[in-house]
C-alpha cells in the first residue's frame, strides 16, 4: 500500500508541472497587470509606469518567474503585494473554507445519494426507483450557481431563513458556520447528489445479483439489511469513484458558488488574482488546488484496498 | 515676508473660517457593531498609492490629512491648524494640530507630515500634485514648510483632495514598500484586520484628537466623533446579496444600493436610503489618434449619432441627470452650458452626412470595454448599439479590467472606452482637464488648446482665469469631439432605520453617526 | 419492461430537447421582439400579454432573448462536444493503443483536468477577447481529458479482444486494424460519453456567461440573460428564474437523451460512466 502511495506520489510531480506550465504560459500570454488593479479606473500611464517601477514589474517576466521558481525549491511560494501577504499564508487561511464547503456538499450529496440510488435498486423500475432517478438527474442538470442564486433569494430574502453571503470560522462560532455554509454546500451537493445516486443504483443492482447475497438473504436477514450492509459494502469501489471525481468537480463548481455566496475561499482568491494579474498567488493557488486534487485522487485508491482487499494483489 | 492668507486665498472671495471652538462635542450613543457591505474588495489599504473607492471608504476612516475637503468640497483644515501662503505662492508654512495621537500612541509631528508627503511625492495616486515642491523643511515640531519650485495655485486643492489621499503616516512606516507600510493612521477608527475578499475590520480609537475648530463633521473635515464599537466592511460582489443582506438586517449601511432595490424599499420603515446626485461623470472617451476616431468629422458623426438619455436610463438604472458640462453645476469652476445644445441632440441623418463626408467606408470601429463596472458595460453596449444603427462598423471588446487598462493606455488598437469618472469632477477642474493633457493624454494625440487651456488652470492666480481655462478646454472638447460626456450618475446609499445622523458623502462615513 | 422504460425517458429527452433545438431555430420567426432592442421605458416589467417573460434592465424582451440566447449555447455546446470528441477520441487511441505515449499522454490529461476550466476561460477571455470562439476553445480544453479517459479505457478493451490480438500476431496494418476493428467499438462509448459533455458545456457556458467571459453583449445567452438580472433577482425574479428553467430543460433532455443511447447502445457501458 505504501507502494502504491509512493507511486502515485511520484506521478503526481508531472502532473503538477502540467498545471505550473499552463499557468506560466498564462503569464506570458495574458495581457496587463497588477498595476491597473492598484492605480484605479482613471489613472495615467504616468501612474502605471511609477507603480510598475515600484513593484519591479518592470522586469521581464521570464526574469519574475525565475525568481519565482527558485523561491519554489525553498518551499517559498512568494508574496501578494495586493494581500500584504505571504501567498502561503493566503492560500492556509483560504483552504478551510473552500474544504469545508466542498466536503459538506460531498457528505450532504452522499448522505441522500446513497440512501436514494439503494432504494431505487431495491424497488428497481418501481415507482419510487423512478421518482429517485427521475429527481436526480433533475439535480445533475440544474446550474449550481442558478441554483445558489434561487436559494439566496427564496430561504435568504422570502424566508429570512438563512444568511445571504459571508463566512463565519468554524472556530469562531459553529452554529454560524454552519449556517454561513449550508446553503452554497446545498446548492454544490444537488449537482453532485445525482451521479452518486445513479452510480449507487447500478452498481447495487449489479451487487443483488451476485451469490454472497443470496447467501445473505438465505440466511433470513431482512431485506432493508441486506441492502444496508452487503449490498452497499459490495458497491462501496464505483460509489467512491464518483465521490472521487465529485470531489475534483465541486473544487470546479465551488469556484463560482464562492463569488454567488461571497465566501473567502480559494476559488474566489485565484479567479480575484487572476482578474489582478496577482501571478505569484495564481501560481501558488494552483499548484496547490493542482495538489489536493491529486491526493484526493490518491486516498480514494487507498480507500479501494481498504474496501475491496481483491485488488491489493493487482496493487 | 510671509503675509498670512486664508488657505484658500485666490480661490474663493468667501473663504471660511474655521468655527469656534466648544468644548463639548456631539451628543450619542456608544458603542455597537456596524457593518458596512461594498462590492469591490480594495486593492490595497495602502491609502497614499490608489485611486480605487473599495481602498478609500475604509482607509479614510483610518487616516487623515493635513487639508481635506467640507461637505461642498471645498479644502478644509484637518491635521493642520490653517496654512499661511506667502505673497510669492511659492512658501506655504502649515501649521499642525497639537497633540494629535497616532494609533500607535505616537504623537504626530512634522517630521511625520515630511516624511509622509515626501513618500507621497515617490509613490502617491496623485503625485503630479508634488511635483512643484522643491523642498520641505521642519523648523519645529508644529511647522512644516513647503517651498514650491512654481506658482501652483491648486496646490490646496490638489493635496486636500481624497483622490488617492495625501494620508499622514508615522515617519517610521514610510520608509516601507509600497503595499506594506502597517495601517497607523490619526483618524476616529484604528485598523483591526484586513481579510480579502471577506472583510477589513476597524475599532474606535478612543485616544483620538478631535479638531475642536469644528462642532461637528463637514465632508471629511470637521469634528468627527466615533461612536460604534467597531467597524467592519464586507466584500460582497453579488448586488442581490448585498441588498438582501441589508433588508434581513444583516447589514446596516451599503456604499450603494441598487437602483431598483431603492425604489422597492423606499417604504421599508427598516431601511433609509439616501440619494446622491450628482456621483459620477459618465464619459465615452475617444482615441484622436487611432483609426476611424482620428478622423474629426467621424468624431462629430459619433457624438451625433449618440442617444444619450438612452445610454444614461440603462447603464444609471434609471438615476440619472442629462448635464452636459464638465463640471457639476453650482460648483466653483463650473463652466456653463451655453452653446452646448447642438452637440447633445441625438441626429442620426447628420450623422450619416458627418459619415459620408469622412469617406467612411466601414472600417472597424472598436469599443473597448471593462465588465467590472456595470455602467462602463452599458454604456459600451449601448453607444456599440447606437453607433450600428446608422451604418459603422463597431466591434464591442469586453474585458477585464488590466486588458482594458493596458489597452486603452496604448496609443492604438482602440477607438472608444467608456469611463465613469467619480472622484475627479468632484475635486474640482484639474484632473478632469489634466486628464486630457500632459505627457500621457486620455485621448492619445495631445490637443494645443487643451494643453494651454491646462496651462492656464494650473498657473492663473485668478479665479476667474481659472474658470475661463475650464470654459476653453470645455469648447474645445465639443467643438473636436474629443471625448462625450453623456450624463451624471447618481447612487444610492443606505442604512438600516437604526442608524442615527447618518449623512451620505463620498464614502460611507462611520463617525457622528450610532445606533439607536 | 426495461424496453419501454428506456424508450420513455429517451422520449421524454427528446421530447424536451427537440422543444428547445426547434424553438431556438425558429428564433427569427417566433420570437416576439428584437432581442437585442432596448426601451428604456420599459425596464423591469413584469411578464404581461405582450412580453410573456417580462423585460430586463435595458427593456428587453425576455422570451425573445430566451429564444436567441438557446441558440447560442446550444451551439457552443455543440462545438464544444463535437471538437473534444475529435480531439479526446484521438489523444484516447493513442494512449490506449501505443503503450509508450500512454503514460505520458495521460500525465499531460491528467494535468489538465487538475486545471479549473473557468480559470482557463478567464485567462482566454483576457488575452483573446471573449467572444464565443474563446468560450468553444476553453470548454474543449477543459473536457477533452475525460472523452479521452472514456476512449482510452474503450481502445484499451477493444486491443484485448482475441480477433484484434490475433490479426495483430499475423502482421496486419495499424491503420487497418483501427478502422475496422478498434474504433467501431469504442463508437458507443464515445457518442455517449459527447452527449453528456453536451449537456456539461451547456451549463459551462453559462458559468463563463455568468462571470462575464462569455459572447460580449448585447447577444443573449442563456447564461448571460441571469448574469443580466442577478443584481435584480428580488425585483425582477423572472429574468434569473426563466433561463434557468430552460437551461434545466436542455440539460435535462441532453442527460436523458445520453441515459437511453447508452442503454440501447451498450447495456454493459452503465458503469463506465
Amino acid at each position: 500500500m505504501f507502494r502504491l502511495a509512493a507511486i502515485r506520489l511520484l506521478a503526481a510531480v508531472p502532473v503538477l508541472m502540467v498545471v505550473s506550465l499552463v499557468s506560466f504560459g498564462l503569464t506570458l500570454l495574458v495581457p496587463g497587470d497588477m498595476a491597473a488593479e492598484m492605480a484605479g479606473p482613471s489613472a495615467t500611464a504616468a501612474d502605471l509606469a511609477r507603480i510598475r517601477g515600484e513593484l519591479g514589474l518592470d522586469r521581464p517576466p521570464l526574469v519574475r518567474m525565475a525568481s519565482w521558481y527558485s523561491g519554489l525549491l525553498h518551499g517559498d511560494l512568494g508574496r501578494s503585494v495586493l494581500l500584504n501577504q505571504g501567498v502561503t499564508e493566503a492560500i492556509l487561511e483560504r483552504l478551510p473554507v473552500t474544504l469545508s464547503l466542498t466536503c459538506l456538499a460531498l457528505g450532504l450529496a452522499c448522505l441522500a445519494g446513497i440512501p436514494a440510488g439503494l432504494v431505487a435498486a431495491a424497488k428497481a423500475r418501481r415507482w419510487p426507483d423512478q421518482a429517485a432517478m427521475g429527481a436526480a438527474l433533475v439535480g445533475l442538470s440544474l446550474p449550481d450557481f442558478w441554483l445558489g442564486l434561487v436559494l439566496i433569494w427564496v430561504l435568504g430574502v422570502k424566508l429570512n431563513l438563512m444568511p445571504t453571503g459571508g463566512y463565519v470560522a468554524l472556530s469562531a462560532d459553529a452554529v454560524g458556520w454552519l449556517r454561513s455554509i449550508t446553503l452554497p454546500a446545498g446548492a454544490l451537493a444537488l449537482t453532485q447528489l445525482g451521479p452518486i445516486a445513479r452510480m449507487t443504483r447500478s452498481a447495487a443492482l449489479e451487487v443483488a445479483d451476485s451469490d454472497f447475497i443470496r447467501t445473505a438473504r438465505a440466511k433470513g436477514l431482512t431485506e432493508p439489511r441486506v441492502y444496508a450492509r452487503h449490498v452497499l459494502s459490495g458497491a462501496l469501489v464505483p460509489i467512491l469513484t464518483v465521490v472521487g471525481i465529485g470531489f475534483g468537480l465541486s473544487l470546479g463548481g465551488a469556484l463560482v458558488i464562492e463569488q454567488v455566496f461571497s465566501l473567502p475561499g480559494v476559488g474566489r482568491l485565484v479567479i480575484g488574482a487572476v482578474l489582478r494579474r496577482d501571478w505569484p498567488v495564481i501560481q501558488g493557488g494552483l499548484l496547490l488546488t493542482a495538489l489536493v486534487f491529486v491526493m484526493v485522487n490518491l486516498i480514494v485508491d487507498l480507500l479501494y484496498l481498504w474496501v475491496d482487499p481483491r485488488l491489493r494483489s493487482n496493487a | 515676508m510671509l503675509r498670512r492668507r486664508t488657505f484658500n486665498a485666490g480661490l474663493l472671495a468667501s473663504a471660511a473660517l474655521p468655527m469656534p471652538a466648544i468644548a463639548q462635542g456631539l451628543q450619542g450613543k456608544r458603542g455597537g457593531d456596524v457593518i458596512i457591505a461594498q462590492q469591490a474588495q480594495p486593492p490595497t489599504l495602502d491609502a497614499q498609492t490608489t485611486t480605487a473607492q473599495a481602498s478609500r471608504n475604509i482607509t479614510l476612516h483610518v487616516y487623515e490629512t493635513l487639508f481635506t475637503r467640507d461637505e461642498a468640497s471645498n479644502p478644509k483644515p484637518d491635521l493642520a491648524e490653517g496654512v499661511d501662503i506667502a505673497a510669492d505662492g511659492l512658501t506655504y508654512r502649515f501649521t499642525l494640530r497639537t497633540g494629535v495621537k497616532f494609533h500607535n500612541g505616537k504623537t504626530m509631528t512634522s517630521a511625520d507630515v515630511k516624511a509622509s508627503m515626501e513618500r507621497y511625492g515617490r509613490i502617491g495616486g496623485s503625485a503630479y500634485a508634488m511635483k512643484p515642491v522643491a523642498a520641505i523643511e521642519t523648523p519645529d515640531a508644529k511647522t512644516v514648510v513647503m517651498k514650491l519650485s512654481s506658482v501652483s495655485p491648486g496646490f490646496i486643492e490638489a493635496i486636500s483632495s481624497p483622490r488617492a489621499p495625501f494620508a499622514i503616516m508615522p515617519e517610521e512606516e514610510c520608509a516601507k514598500p509600497l503595499g506594506q507600510p502597517a495601517m497607523i493612521g490619526t483618524g476616529p477608527f484604528r485598523f483591526v484586520e484586513f481579510r480579502p475578499d471577506s472583510h477589513a475590520k476597524l475599532a474606535r480609537f478612543d485616544d483620538y484628537v478631535p479638531n475642536t475648530n469644528y462642532q461637528k463633521r463637514d465632508g471629511f473635515a470637521g469634528r468627527k466623533t466615533a461612536f460604534f464599537d467597531t467597524v467592519t466592511f464586507r466584500f460582497m460582489p453579488e448586488g442581490g446579496a448585498r441588498t438582501a443582506g441589508l433588508q434581513t438586517g444583516e447589514l446596516q449601511v451599503l456604499e450603494a444600493l441598487d437602483v431598483a432595490a431603492a425604489k422597492r424599499l423606499k417604504d421599508d420603515k427598516n431601511v433609509r436610503t439616501y440619494e446622491m446626485m450628482p456621483w459620477a461623470f459618465q464619459t465615452l472617451m475617444m482615441n484622436t489618434n487611432w483609426g476611424p476616431t482620428a478622423n474629426v468629422d467621424i468624431r462629430r458623426a459619433i457624438q451625433a449619432a449618440l442617444d444619450l438619455e438612452e445610454i444614461m436610463a440603462i447603464c444609471s438604472d434609471g438615476l440619472y441627470r442629462m448635464d452636459p458640462a464638465w463640471q457639476y453645476p453650482g460648483t466653483n469652476y463650473f463652466p456653463g452650458i451655453d452653446g452646448l445644445d447642438a452637440y447633445i441632440k441625438q441626429d442620426q441623418a447628420k450623422a450619416r452626412a458627418l459619415l459620408q463626408k469622412a469617406g467612411y467606408k466601414g472600417e472597424e470601429l472598436e469599443v473597448v470595454t471593462d465588465n467590472a463596472f456595470r455602467n462602463h458595460l452599458d454604456t459600451g453596449t449601448v453607444a456599440a448599439q447606437q453607433l450600428r444603427a446608422v451604418g459603422m462598423n463597431v466591434k464591442l471588446s469586453v474585458m477585464d479590467w488590466p486588458t482594458v487598462l493596458n489597452r486603452r493606455t496604448r496609443p492604438d488598437g482602440w477607438n472608444l472606452w467608456p469611463l465613469g469618472m467619480g472622484i475627479e469632477p468632484y475635486e474640482g477642474p484639474y484632473n478632469v482637464v489634466g486628464f486630457f493633457s500632459g505627457a500621457q493624454p486620455v485621448q492619445i494625440k495631445a490637443d494645443p488648446v487643451i494643453e494651454e487651456a491646462q496651462k492656464r488652470l494650473t498657473t492663473d492666480l485668478s479665479l476667474q482665469g481659472r474658470i475661463d481655462a475650464v470654459k476653453q478646454f470645455q469648447a474645445r472638447v465639443y467643438d473636436q469631439a474629443i471625448s462625450v460626456k453623456v450624463g451624471d450618475i447618481g447612487i444610492v446609499q443606505a442604512t438600516r432605520a437604526n442608524v442615527v445622523n447618518y449623512a451620505p458623502y463620498r464614502i460611507p462615513r462611520m463617525w457622528d453617526c450610532w445606533f439607536a | 419492461m426495461i424496453a419501454v422504460l428506456t424508450r420513455r425517458s429517451f422520449l421524454t429527452g427528446l421530447l424536451l430537447f427537440g422543444l428547445i433545438v426547434v424553438a431556438a431555430m425558429l428564433a427569427g420567426w417566433i420570437a416576439p421582439f428584437d432581442p437585442v432592442k432596448n426601451n428604456y421605458r420599459y425596464r423591469l416589467g413584469a411578464p404581461n400579454d405582450i412580453f410573456l417573460v417580462g423585460t430586463d434592465r435595458f427593456g428587453r424582451d425576455v422570451l425573445s432573448r430566451m429564444l436567441y440566447g438557446a441558440r447560442v449555447s446550444l451551439r457552443i455546446g455543440l462545438a464544444v462536444a463535437v471538437l473534444s470528441g475529435v480531439a479526446g477520441a484521438l489523444a484516447g487511441l493513442a494512449a490506449g493503443w501505443w503503450s509508450r505515449a500512454d503514460p505520458w499522454l495521460m500525465r499531460v490529461m491528467d494535468g489538465l483536468m487538475a486545471f479549473p476550466g473557468l480559470l482557463l476561460a478567464i485567462a482566454l477571455a483576457a488575452t483573446l477577447g471573449p467572444s464565443e470562439i474563446t468560450v468553444v476553445v476553453a470548454l474543449t480544453v477543459a473536457y477533452t481529458p475525460r472523452t479521452a479517459r472514456v476512449m482510452r479505457g474503450a481502445v484499451l478493451v477493444a486491443r484485448a479482444q482475441d480477433y484484434v490480438e490475433a490479426a495483430r500476431a499475423v502482421g496486419a496494418r495499424t491503420g487497418r486494424l483501427l478502422r475496422h476493428h478498434v474504433l467501431p467499438a469504442c463508437a458507443a462509448p464515445l457518442v455517449v460519453q459527447q452527449t453528456y459533455v453536451f449537456a456539461i458545456a451547456i451549463l459551462a457556458e453559462a458559468v463563463l456567461s455568468f462571470v462575464g467571459v462569455g459572447p460580449p453583449p448585447p447577444q443573449p445567452t442563456l447564461g448571460s440573460i441571469i448574469a443580466d438580472g442577478r443584481d435584480a433577482m428580488v425585483e425582477a425574479p423572472w429574468i434569473t428564474l426563466a433561463p434557468g428553467v430552460a437551461i434545466a430543460m436542455l440539460v435535462l433532455g441532453l442527460n436523458l437523451l445520453g441515459d437511453g443511447l447508452r442503454d440501447a447502445l451498450d447495456p454493459r457501458m452503465r458503469r463506465m460512466l
